[in-house]
């Protein structure tokens, strides 16, 4: 497959340069399988990072609230890196943007909207509805 | 001044001896040329005359002022065909006699100009001095007197003093009704003239203390940056903080004027919908001080969080650079009494989920404290550049804790204004307004405290009582 590539390259650059962007969309599309992979497998998914204080204020304010999260560290994850990427993607922003929460599977988002969520009330419903929450 | 100048040529001519100078200037021609045609030894100064009448047209005409003169000048001109017009050779060798001439110098940039616009007494015995030693110079006699008169900025004192001086001598003189006349237009031109220097000088020296203020409070600001930066940065380090106390400062202003909005559409019988007008005016307000703030995290965490910026009373309650907003809903449910069971319960609610909200930022805010104080305080192993960089890193992430706060903020306000009605929610911002205003009134009350005397109890009820006449409510010091 090498050898095939540098022929191509030699032979048809832009074929080349085309493979290599189908390559790269379809590690881009695992990555983005995979997340979705980990936010359907529990209600409230939160990805953060163990040293991140702002995702520290996240998980005890799900805690406050009674809530199980499960929390992905991505500075202990091998592919943390690509899946910071993706999320970032997700959110189309630039900046780092953990923590990043999933709730019921779909996105919610950074801290900020989940604060604005809180605040006017919608998060609850929300969390009754994904089943973390009950009362 | 033109005439002046004349005038005061052809009575030194008549009266070699006097240093005073008339005014008439068709009297001075008349009395030179009579006294040409008697005495004839002084052919400068008739060409001299000739000169000044010829400039004193030209100076005339560019003054655009009316002439009694024009046919006069003509009628002069006349007397004197033969004689050349000189006053083109004025600028060539006005440079060669300024040196010569008496320096008096009221006005600035020609050289014509610093022989006096009208220090004439010296000039002009100059001038009979000049004009009777120089017999072969008389070209360049004509041109300094020309550039005597041709000079147009006046030096308005003097040529006043020269005038006062020239009017004891012209009363020796018979007073015709055009000389009188030409008198008269002098003064009055004079006078203008000063009024307009004046003007002009005050105009000066109002801009040059607004200069001076303005340098000053340039200086106030920066210092106040350099003060704001721990006193380690560099003087363009930290403007943001003085920029953010201004901008504080005029949304202050802004707030107190829409207070007083607020309040008198509800006294006043506004309907619902005016009313809403103003309460979103008000949210929009709370949404720019929010910007503000979000601005000035980013130039200067530090300041938002030490909360210099906030009045000394309200600095005890500040939390992570601001209001707590559980404690403002408390504060505003004991205040708005008559509520609906199902607003009582949406504030309820808010109230709960902005106190979680405040719990989980505070742990988070705790834990960066505490991550801080270990990278800054390193261990055996930490180098001093990596703890640097690494103590940067906790403190942009400070910022993050600051703007989130400021958006639990924001969010809460409006909640608020969205679970009561309108008219609810006016009177919800005018009772937070009410409090800061009391609250920076405590402020400066206490700053400006007799330091003597000890604040007692009494003395401090005599504050709130003092502060009620202000406004007329009095529960919020009680439930705080």
């Amino acid at each position: 497959m090498n050898q095939e590539s540098v022929m191509h390259y030699q032979v048809d650059p832009w074929n080349y340069y085309m493979m290599r962007v189908r390559r790269r969309r379809m590690e881009e599309e695992d990555e983005m399988e995979r997340v979705m992979r980990i936010v359907s497998e529990s209600a409230v998914v939160i990805f953060s990072s163990s040293s991140c204080c702002m995702c520290h204020a996240m998980k005890s304010l799900f805690c406050g609230m009674g809530v199980n999260t499960m929390v992905h560290e991505l500075d202990q994850d091998s592919k943390g890196k690509q899946m910071e990427k993706t999320l970032m993607r997700l959110l189309a922003t630039n900046s780092t943007t953990l923590p990043v929460v999933f709730i019921g599977g779909k996105l919610v988002g950074s801290m900020d909207t989940l604060l604005a969520f809180h605040v006017n009330g919608s998060l609850v419903p929300l969390l009754k509805q994904a089943g973390a929450l009950w009362l | 001044m033109a005439s002046q100048r004349i005038g005061e040529i052809g009575s030194s001519e008549s009266e070699p001896s006097s240093q005073h100078v008339p005014y008439g200037v068709l009297h001075g021609i008349t009395t030179s040329t009579s006294s040409l045609m008697n005495q004839g030894s002084s052919f400068d100064f008739g060409e001299l005359e000739e000169a000044i009448v010829l400039q004193g047209i030209k100076i005339r005409n560019d003054e655009g002022k009316a002439s009694l003169f024009t046919s006069k000048p003509a009628a002069t001109l006349e007397m004197f065909p033969s004689w050349p017009i000189r006053f083109q050779q004025t600028p060539r060798l006005g440079g060669s006699k300024s040196g010569g001439e008496s320096t008096d110098s009221g006005s600035t940039e020609l050289q014509f100009d610093t022989d006096s616009p009208i220090s004439v007494k010296a000039s002009s015995s100059d001038h009979q001095n000049r004009a009777f030693d120089q017999i072969q110079q008389q070209e360049t006699a004509t041109n300094d007197v020309l550039r005597t008169e041709t000079s147009q900025n006046q030096s308005t004192a003097k040529s006043y003093q020269e005038k006062k001086k020239g009017a004891s001598s012209t009363s020796e003189k018979t007073l015709d009704p055009k000389t009188l006349r030409r008198l008269a237009q002098n003064r009055e031109a004079a006078k203008k003239s000063r009024l307009r220097k004046k003007a002009y000088v005050q105009q000066l020296e109002t801009s040059r203390l607004r200069l001076a203020n303005l340098e000053q409070d340039l200086q106030r600001a920066r210092s106040q940056g350099l003060f704001m930066g721990c006193g380690g940065n560099t003087s363009p380090g930290k403007p943001g903080a003085a920029i953010f106390d201004m901008e504080y400062a005029r949304w202050v202003e802004e707030d107190e004027r829409q207070l007083v909005e607020v309040r008198n559409g509800l006294q006043g019988a506004l309907t619902d919908n005016e009313l809403r007008v103003i309460v979103e005016g008000y949210l929009c307000h709370y949404d720019e001080l929010f910007q503000l703030k979000g601005v000035a995290v980013h130039s200067d965490v530090f300041h938002l969080i030490n909360g210099i910026w906030t009045s000394p009373a309200e600095r005890p309650f500040l939390w992570i650079g601001g209001f707590r907003p559980s404690d403002l809903i408390t504060m505003l449910m004991q205040q708005l009494e008559p509520l609906a069971e199902q607003q009582m319960v949406g504030i309820c609610e808010l109230r709960h989920s902005s106190h979680q909200a405040e719990d989980a930022l505070t742990q988070g805010h705790e834990q960066l404290q505490h991550s801080i104080v270990h990278t800054i305080a390193g261990g055996p192993v930490v180098d001093g550049v990596q703890q640097m960089v690494a103590a940067m890193a906790k403190i942009s992430s400070l910022e993050g804790f600051v703007r989130q706060g400021d958006n639990l903020r924001q969010q809460s306000l409006h909640q608020l204004c969205r679970i009561l009605t309108v008219r609810q929610a006016a009177r919800c911002f005018l009772i937070i307004g009410e409090y800061y205003g009391r609250l920076r009134a405590l402020s400066s009350l206490w700053t400006s405290r007799p330091r003597e005397t000890l604040i007692t109890d009494d003395n401090s009820c005599q504050a709130t009582t003092e502060l009620q006449m202000l406004q007329p409510s009095h529960s919020h010091f009680s439930s705080f």
